[in-house]
């Protein structure tokens, strides 16, 4: 046998060796038992805390409102208009939602603007009795129909 | 080198090669199919299979005519999922169709706070408001580009990126045909929609959906016939964002107008 030629190997069995070693570092856990990425990725973003509870929890304390709320009854979610309301789920004496009761509130889905399909309920927050609160006319929480 | 070796000739040493050749690759074929069946997937089209076997599809339909362009979504997915300021894993584009043909498209802070009055409406032919996001595509250009497997799509269909495994080379945000990703400053990786994946893992829908005050957007499971999504794709006409491109989106549209397309 040629005498490069253990050489030759030597230096290749290091090379290889070498790749092994290298990909075990830095390779993370789990890659590639499922596909081409981290397995265990999708569990870890799964566990991300919650900030909007979602309309269930709400009515799991307020189950009157549902009935009292017409908003509600055409599908409007609590969390629409009174923000994440998943720290006053967790602790309901110190965190309370927001109470939204200003004009801009209310037209942020009701005043007339461009694009807005004119069979949806809107309002000239400029000329619809300016300066006067919404709810100072229109009752949010009542029976019946939005009004 | 003696002189007997030398005397191979030049066919019968090609002959060799080839043969050594076919050896070599034989045992990488071999090793290569060992691997993947003791790691439980045998080919890639058995895998795609798999995904699809009593896993969810996640996938979601936005009924345009009904959308009011509140912002309510956008402002509730950057609570959620803590969207650096100025960047939007979801956003409102608003079309404005004059008489002339002209098209004017605005998206005023992603839409977040809603939008402005701005507009004289005596020149509009029509005016609509498209609600977007990561499209969650079936054979999604940015996972193909992807250099280190960081961004992938999940056995229930979402496509997400892995935060920690992520180099930052941004290929994906060139490579997403729909704008949906960007450059999250704080993580410093690339970022993007995640279907609200901490929520809808625990039965909840993702935040956008959550608090939509007219139901423009509807999510569900696509595999599963009696979910709303399902029922809704089934009764009304649908189309995708770019379908030209066969990404096999997963957000689908009702009364997409031939300007968004």
């Amino acid at each position: 046998m040629a005498p490069q030629i253990p050489r030759v190997a030597l230096v290749f069995g290091v090379l290889v060796i070498a790749f092994f070693v290298a990909r075990s570092q830095t390779v993370p856990d789990t890659f590639g038992d499922k596909g081409h990425y981290r397995a265990a990725f999708p569990a870890e973003l799964a566990s991300l805390p919650l900030i909007h509870s979602g309309k269930q929890a709400c009515m799991e304390c307020h189950s009157d409102k549902p009935e009292t709320t017409p908003h509600f009854k055409i599908g409007v979610s609590c969390e629409s208009c009174h923000g994440p309301a998943q720290k006053h789920v967790e602790n309901f004496d110190e965190f309370k939602p927001f109470v939204p009761n200003t004009r801009a509130a209310c037209g942020r889905c009701h005043e007339a603007i461009v694009g807005r399909s004119p069979s949806f309920p809107q309002q000239n927050l400029k000329e619809h009795n300016p300066g006067q609160r919404c709810i100072s006319c229109h009752e949010i929480h009542s029976e019946g129909e939005p009004k | 080198m003696s002189e007997e070796e030398s005397n191979i000739t030049r066919n019968e040493f090609l002959k060799n090669v080839g043969k050594s050749t076919l050896l070599i690759a034989a045992g990488a074929t071999g090793y290569s199919l060992w691997n993947n069946a003791a790691k439980g997937l045998t080919t890639k089209k058995e895998l795609l299979e798999r995904k699809r076997t009593g896993r969810p599809k996640f996938s979601m339909a936005i009924d345009i005519e009904k959308c009011i362009g509140c912002g309510l979504c956008v402002e509730a997915c950057s609570k959620e999922n803590n969207v650096p300021a100025g960047h939007y894993r979801t956003w409102i584009e608003r079309y404005v169709v004059k008489k002339d043909g002209t098209v004017l498209i605005d998206s005023p802070d992603g839409g977040i706070n809603g939008f402005p009055n701005n507009i004289l409406d005596e020149d509009i032919d029509r005016a609509f408001f498209v609600p977007k996001l990561c499209n969650h595509c079936e054979h999604s250009p940015c996972t193909q580009v992807c250099p280190v497997g960081a961004t992938f799509m999940n056995d229930d269909g979402v496509v997400l990126v892995d935060y920690d495994y992520c180099i930052g080379c941004r290929y994906c945000i060139q490579a997403c045909p729909y704008g949906s990703r960007f450059w999250n400053p704080g993580l410093k990786t690339a970022d993007k929609c995640t279907l609200c994946y901490h929520r809808i893992t625990k039965g909840k829908l993702p935040a956008c959906v959550e608090v939509c005050p007219t139901n423009a957007r509807i999510f569900g499971d696509a595999n599963d016939p009696e979910s709303p999504v399902s029922k809704f794709t089934r009764e009304n006409q649908m189309m995708t964002l770019k379908p030209h491109l066969q990404t096999g989106a997963k957000i689908s549209y009702k009364g997409l107008s031939q300007e968004v397309i």
